[in-house]
């Protein structure tokens, strides 16, 4: 049985590069992986599948790539950390190079 | 007034088929040119490849002859350099609409102070008659050898969607109409665009003056056609009036007006946002050396205006390693 | 212990801070007096995969040329440690983030899969795990100091402290790098707090903030501060630039004049309309500079035909680009030499054919640029060896453009376009604008007048006069003809002017000779082999060989006669031709201008720069045995 920590909560939106901290969309604030709180709701396919469609993607953090068919969600799910959602950096433009 | 055209005329042969639309095409030019009184050294006329190319030769104000549908660009880094000068591109509908149609839509996309006349015949003349982007599907021109595969574009249509702000169709053999077009085009401030039907003699004897004589008629004859955009909340309603007057192609043919539209910035008022000074001062009339041919950016200009890059060293004096 | 020149290593995921890191940490060691030059290496990729900037750090010189092994590396993820491994020192450092220790290659999702193999079986080979603690042993034996830093803990505490918002997390993961580095290599805070505020100018929070996880970081790796000490700097600078290839391209522009740039959006060439654009129109001190109008086009057929329409009505104008951008331009290059028009293309290399390697480099685009374009006509290629050099000429470019009314062509590469060097600041006293022959025009005026190889040029829109310009064949005022006698006389016209070119212009800009030319070896190469050759030449030298480099400059019209010069004496087999492509076409040109026959070669086309360290080599190779043919293969 999962830890009832951020990690395995569905409102936790981790970083794309240091996913250890994040953003937790319940209490909309910034969470740490480790935290936790009464509000925690373990990530489910279920929920996932609610997040997918609520969202039209959501985040296999193993593969490193953005799920939007429902088959393939269940697939990575099996074995996979996927996410509902995940912080993208907003220094992402301003460190990308032009490159091609 | 009267005969002043006349001097718009260089002295280079005409060497286009008797009987060519792009006579029409070139006396009207001339007469809107000797009604405006346009300044030849102020004026310049850019073209690309084929028979409308060689149309900058035969008129007496500036002339760049470029490259197959390259016209556009070649016009846009002239006027953009040098704001005050008069510019009006000629060329084909092969040129314009095929291998130069990027350019025709960029120029809309800019609403850059130029006028386009397309010399629209429906073939590629000086290539012996293959088939142009205004050839309707399964047309038969007699130079070719199965009817057209492709299908025709709506060139309105295009400039519409693109952004020209002023948008005409002219018949190269109604000069005095195609003259106040002409006109009207080079008084518009943005990017014009003016069609210009016009019939080849030698490949093409489908849209033949005969063809045309019998079926365009001019839109200003209707006394409700009112293709101004006064007020910008109008475009939606004159756009839609304008393309729906665009498929109006049959047995009869409208040439005028289609669209003006003058609310839409043009090009270089956007410009003069940006760089304040422009047009007043623009890149051929600014200075750019001192008088002993130095850059006018000397050593200590340098360093304010590129602030952001430099580092004045400054050494650590707690340092205490050796060199 | 205390160094004076060290390589230095910092990888981690595109757009995860490593470009910020690297300015803040180049800024901060400049500042200090040191000199940088730090070469970017990054996939066609906006974020997500491996990238990294390979630093060489000097305090004896501006550097010119970068090196492995690094004594440096700082690894903000598990794919850089693996990636990276073979690159470090015996007795290096590598600081790395705690949280990756358990990671295994296998996880790596946006590793290559042949470079995934290849680390596989080295690893395989040297009887090593495949997860991060494992290469960390490894690295024990090789006297490697690891330094583990829990990056979760720092910007746990930071996020917690500042209430942070973890989208802007990377604005302090390059903190920690720099923090980092800086500490290891014994600067001290006030130096990085130059680097923060530099780079975060505007932003005193974000300053404070990552001034206050330079402590933290302190404080977790204190007993490891000047592990790898610089010694003091002796770099007799009072200020540097601190500035990529691209940079210095724009500025130079400015300082030339220049008043229209088109540009379509391709690497490695953007990144100087872009900056151009930030420079279109400047007031200083009631010195007015510009207006620079800047357009992006919709192609780069329409950069090259916008560049030339400006140039005709008296616009310095330019376009830049890159080899795909180049093709597209080329039908322009022909018209602009058929109706003798100035006009400059900035021409930066990378990795083709095709697509190719998007955002690496190479010189491989040599003989496509000297040959391009139908017909014969007059045009020049340059080259530039360093980015002082390629200040200087920028400007020259639009002056040879101008005097002699042909397009200029101005091969940079990406390895300059996006390197970031400390430079010296040009002096402006000794630039000269040269706008060639400009006339005002009397009646009658012929703009291709046969009077003169260069016939007096006014601007189009000038008052009074009226000209014609055509790609066809045309007469003196620029009417079409395809008279026989005409076409004779002015097609010579335009090709002579070459020879006009070759005997006016100064030697120093077509070809230069650095070191001993009549020693035991001498390196031929163009554009950015120049800094590395230097550097071996001393390297060289100190292991008995004395050489020299001979860079050729301009390289249409080629300098034959001042490359004969240039190696009068020395015998054929001591030439050696270095450059970053499969041919080393160099070879070609100075064959086709000279009749020689180069036939040791030194080439790299992987896409990565040639470093000191396997030139050396090479050249020592070429020098000791029957091996006619190198090629460098070193770098991610």
């Amino acid at each position: 049985m999962a830890e009832e920590r951020c990690r395995n909560c569905v409102y936790f939106q981790p970083h794309i590069f240091f996913p250890y901290i994040g953003y937790c969309d319940a209490n909309e604030k910034p969470a740490h992986e480790h935290g936790t709180c009464e509000k925690f709701k373990k990530v489910s396919l279920d929920e996932l599948l609610s997040a997918l469609n609520r969202k039209g993607g959501v985040y296999c953090i193993t593969c490193g790539v953005t799920i939007v068919d429902r088959s393939e969600l269940e697939n990575h799910s099996r074995e996979h950390r996927v996410v509902a959602g995940i912080v993208f950096d907003e220094a992402i433009a301003a460190e990308a190079r032009s490159a091609d | 007034m009267g005969s002043k055209w006349v001097s718009y005329k260089s002295n280079v042969w005409v060497d286009w088929c008797p009987g060519c639309g792009n006579f029409g095409i070139l006396t009207a030019l001339l007469k809107a040119f000797g009604e405006l009184e346009l300044d030849p050294s102020k004026t310049v006329i850019v073209s690309g490849i084929g028979c409308s190319g060689k149309l900058p030769h035969f008129v007496n104000v500036n002339g760049v002859h470029t490259l197959h549908g390259r016209a556009i660009p070649f016009a846009t880094g002239i006027k953009l350099a040098n704001p005050e000068l008069t510019v009006v591109v000629c060329g084909g509908d092969g040129d314009i609409l095929g291998i130069g149609a990027g350019h025709f839509v960029a120029l809309g996309r800019r609403n850059l102070d130029i006028v386009v006349i397309m010399h629209d015949n429906g073939v590629y003349g000086l290539t012996k008659g293959q088939a142009s982007p205004t050839l309707p599907l399964n047309a038969k021109t007699k130079a070719l050898a199965k009817p057209n595969i492709q299908q025709a574009l709506n060139p309105i249509m295009l400039a519409v969607s693109s952004g020209y702000t002023f948008i005409a169709r002219g018949y190269a053999f109604e000069v005095e109409h195609l003259k106040n077009l002409i006109i009207k085009a080079i008084a518009h401030r943005g990017a014009a665009f003016i069609d210009v039907l016009q019939p080849c003699v030698t490949f093409n004897d489908v849209f033949t003056a005969e063809f045309y004589g019998k079926r365009i008629y001019k839109l200003e004859e209707d006394r409700l056609w009112d293709p101004v955009v006064r007020r910008a909340e109008e475009r939606p309603t004159k756009i839609l009036k304008a393309i729906e007057k665009s498929m109006e192609w049959g047995d009869k043919i409208p040439i005028g007006v289609f669209y003006i539209d003058s609310t839409t910035p043009a090009f270089e008022e956007r410009l003069s946002d940006r760089l304040k000074v422009y047009p007043k001062v623009s890149p051929s009339n600014s200075i750019i050396t001192t008088v002993d041919s130095k850059p006018i950016i000397n050593n200590e200009l340098f360093e304010k205006i590129f602030s952001e890059f430099i580092v004045k060293v400054q050494l650590n004096k707690h340092d205490t390693t050796v060199q | 212990m205390s160094y004076s020149e060290l390589s230095i290593l910092l990888g981690g995921p595109q757009g995860s801070g490593l470009e910020t890191a690297m300015l803040m940490l180049s800024r901060a060691l400049a500042y200090r007096g040191y000199g940088v030059l730090a070469d970017r290496e990054y996939f066609s990729n906006i974020t997500g995969r491996h990238s990294y900037v390979l630093i060489a750090v000097s305090t004896r010189r501006l550097p010119r040329s970068l090196t492995y092994p690094v004594q440096l590396l700082v690894a903000m993820d598990a794919e850089t440690i693996f990636t990276h491994f073979e690159n470090v020192d015996v007795g290096s450092v590598l600081v790395y983030d705690k949280e990756v220790e358990a990671k295994k290659l296998t996880e790596l999702s946006s590793m290559e899969d042949a470079l995934r193999g290849r680390i596989s079986n080295n690893l395989r080979t040297s009887m090593l795990g495949d997860d991060v603690s494992s290469l960390l042993k490894s690295f024990e034996s090789r006297r490697v100091t690891t330094i583990g830093i829990s990056y979760q803990e720092v910007l746990k505490e930071l996020v917690e402290r500042f209430s942070l918002d973890p989208r802007t997390l990377s604005k302090y993961v390059s903190g920690i790098v720099t923090s980092s580095a800086a500490l290891i290599l014994g600067l001290d805070r006030e130096a990085l707090r130059y680097g923060f505020e530099s780079v975060f100018r505007g932003r005193a929070t974000v300053v404070e903030q990552n001034m206050y996880l330079a402590d933290l970081v302190w404080k977790e790796l204190r007993e490891f501060e000047g592990l790898l000490k610089l010694k003091k700097p002796e770099i007799d600078v009072e200020k540097v630039l601190v500035a990529t290839g691209n940079d210095v391209v724009a500025m130079a522009k400015v300082v030339s004049g220049l008043r229209y740039q088109s540009y379509y959006p391709i690497t490695p060439a953007a990144d100087e309309s872009f900056l151009l654009e930030k420079y279109e129109l400047s007031e200083v001190g009631g010195t007015i500079v510009g207006p620079i109008v800047v357009l992006q086009t919709e192609d780069e057929i329409a950069a090259i035909a916008s560049a030339i329409g400006a140039s005709l009505v008296g616009a310095r104008s330019a376009t830049a680009t890159s080899g795909p951008g180049f093709d597209l331009m080329v039908e322009g290059v022909s018209w602009a030499g058929m109706n003798e028009v100035p006009v400059v293309i900035t021409y930066y290399q990378r990795g083709g054919p095709s697509t190719g390697l998007p955002t690496r480099g190479s010189q491989s685009d040599l003989l496509s640029s000297v040959f391009s374009a139908h017909g014969e006509f007059a045009k020049v290629v340059l080259s530039s060896g360093d980015h002082l050099d390629v200040f200087y000429d920028t400007i020259e470019a639009f002056n040879i453009a101008e005097k002699y009314q042909v397009p200029v062509i101005h091969l940079l590469d990406k390895f300059l376009a996006n390197s970031t060097a400390t430079l010296p600041l040009p002096d402006l006293n000794t630039v000269k604008i040269d706008r060639g022959l400009l006339s005002k025009g009397q009646e009658g005026y012929k703009r291709f007048s046969l009077d003169s190889l260069v016939s007096p040029r006014v601007f189009l829109g000038t008052p009074g006069i009226v000209m014609w310009y055509t790609g066809d064949e045309h007469d003196e005022l620029g009417h079409i003809s395809e008279d026989p006698v005409n076409r004779v006389r002015m097609y010579s016209k335009r090709i002579k002017k070459l020879q006009l070119i070759e005997e006016e212009v100064p030697r120093d800009i077509k070809l230069r000779v650095y070191g001993h030319v009549r020693g035991d070896f001498c390196l031929i190469g163009w554009g950015s082999v120049k800094g590395v050759a230097l550097d071996a030449l001393e390297v060289l030298e100190k292991k008995g060989y004395r050489g020299a480099y001979i860079e050729v400059k301009m390289l249409w019209p080629f300098p034959a006669r001042e490359f004969l010069e240039a190696i009068d004496g020395v015998e054929l087999k001591r030439l050696i031709a270095v450059e970053h492509s499969y041919g080393v076409n160099i070879v070609a040109l100075i064959s086709m201008a000279t009749g020689l026959v180069i036939s040791k070669k030194v080439a790299k086309f992987s896409g990565r720069p040639i470093v000191l360290s396997e030139l050396v080599p090479a050249v020592e190779n070429l020098l000791t045995t029957d091996a006619n043919y190198v090629v460098l293969e070193y770098g991610e």
